[in-house]
Order: C-alpha cells, then structure tokens, then sequence
C-alpha cells in the first residue's frame, strides 16, 4: 500500500531531539509535579481570603445599619424627685433649690442642687408640686 | 503532530505526568505502552484543538501555521522531499493524519492502533489506504 512512498522518501523519523534530551526529561517532569502540588494548596488560600473579606464586609454592613437607624428620642418623662418619709422632712422640688425642713429648730436649709436635665418634661410646675403633695398626706417634720 | 519541538515537549511531559497521576487506574485489559500513547494522542488532539480555539483560526490556517514552523524548525533533520512528505501530511484532518504517523512511522500494528485510537481495525485500514492516496496525489502536484 505505501511501499512506493518508503521507496522514494524512506520512513525515517526526520525530528530530532535536543542531545541529552531524555536524560534532563525525568527531572523536568518530576518539578512539574511538584509545582502542581504547590499550587493545589493556593485555592486555599483564596479561601481564607475571601472568608476573611466576606466576615469584614458583613461587619461593616452590619455597622453602617446600627448607625443607620433613626435614634429614638428619649423621652424621659422626670418627674419631680420628691422624697419624703415620716421622719425625715425633706422635700426636693425639681429645681434648683432644695427645701429642707427640721422638726426641732425649723430651719430652712437651701441647698443647691444639680440643674435638672433639659430634656424633663417642663410642663410640671412648682403649682402642679405642691398641689400634688397637699393632695397626698405627708408627714412635714420640723427640725 | 505538533510539529513545533518547545510543544511536543510540554505535550511529551504532560502525558507522562498523567501516566503518573492515573497509573492506579491502568486496567491489565490493555497493554501499558498503548494505554501511554492513548493518553498521549489525546493530549496532542486536544492541544491542537485548544489552539483553534484561542485564536479563532480554522482548520486550514492551523496546518498552514505548522506548515511554516516546520521551514524554522531547527530539529526537524530531513531533507527536502521528508519536508515535503511533512507538509502533505499536514493537510490530511488530524485522525487521519494520526493514523498514517502511527503506520508509517512507527509501523504499529492495526490491532494496538484500534486500542489507541478506539477505532476498529477495518476502518484504521481504510483510513490510511486513503491517507497514502491523498499524500501520493500531493507531492505528485507539487
């Protein structure tokens, strides 16, 4: 069949190889190998990577959305502090003065005290005090 | 196949390093040296379809770059009628062209080629007879 081809041109292989080719060959396949091994390990490291950045991003959403959400007004209703007991006569208006009465000398101590907040309900008065403590029966000791 | 030595080396140490990974899986049903060249003509087959592939080139201009690789091929030792039986050969379609270097070259046996190439043997026969015929018919033109 192809006898009048080998006759004329031969079936010599014409491609050569480099000298000492299959000698280094071994060698070459076997850093193949192991550059593929190394570089099986690096998908790994893209995983860890991007957990990484994926956890960062979730915070930082998760961040932006707590800031994010209207503060609710604080709508302390401060009532007047009012203590009062049956021994003791001391009667603390909201305001910046505390009365305090003793049973035995009668004298009225004025104490300063801290400014109320700004933010207390400012429709109390000092009517709406004392009209709040003759409607409850406290004890008024005089010192 | 490939033509080019620096492609024939990657593809020579690519088959070897699957030889290598998939050696457990060799069944003794065929023999080792054709389930080697098995993996290799895949290999070559695959290679030269890839490279279609990446640069959109058809099928003509593939073989027409092999062709003009083998005029700067420093390893190729023929003279001029062998570079010319080359470059008949590579008109042929890539099987095609398979068969015939595996019988004219290595002069494998039709039986271990039809492992290789899963392909029986009558139709490995046929297809080299037209082979032959088309390279005749080619280098008679030329």
């Amino acid at each position: 069949m192809d006898e009048n081809l080998k006759n004329k041109i031969g079936n010599n292989n014409p491609f050569k190889t480099p000298e000492n080719y299959f000698d280094y060959l071994p060698e070459k396949i076997s850093e193949k190998i192991a550059a593929k091994n190394s570089a099986k390990s690096k998908p790994i490291f893209w995983i860890k990577t991007g957990l990484v950045g994926l956890s960062s991003l979730a915070l930082i959403l998760f961040a932006i959305y707590q800031f994010s959400i209207p503060e609710k007004q604080q709508q302390a209703e401060i009532k007047p502090e009012i203590t009062v007991t049956k021994s003791d006569s001391v009667i603390e208006k909201n305001d910046s003065s505390v009365l305090v009465e003793s049973p035995k000398n009668k004298k009225v101590e004025v104490k300063e005290v801290v400014e109320p907040e700004k933010n207390l309900d400012e429709n109390i008065t000092d009517d709406d005090i004392i009209e709040f403590l003759m409607e409850e029966d406290f004890e008024i000791d005089l010192l | 196949m490939v033509i080019d030595h620096d492609d024939a080396d990657d593809l020579t140490q690519i088959t070897f390093i699957k030889v290598f990974e998939k050696i457990e899986n060799f069944r003794s049903d065929s023999k080792l040296y054709t389930w080697i060249y098995r993996i290799a003509t895949n290999e070559c087959l695959m290679f030269l379809n890839k490279k279609r592939k990446r640069f959109f080139i058809p099928i003509i201009d593939v073989e027409r770059d092999l062709g003009n690789k083998l005029e700067a091929d420093v390893y190729f030792d023929g003279n001029e009628i062998e570079k010319k039986l080359q470059k008949a050969i590579l008109t042929l379609p890539e099987k095609q062209r398979l068969v015939f270097n595996l019988k004219y070259f290595e002069e494998m046996k039709y039986e271990d080629m039809a492992e290789i190439l899963d392909t029986s043997v009558g139709a490995l026969k046929a297809s080299y007879h037209h082979a032959v015929k088309k390279i005749e018919e080619s280098l008679k033109a030329d």
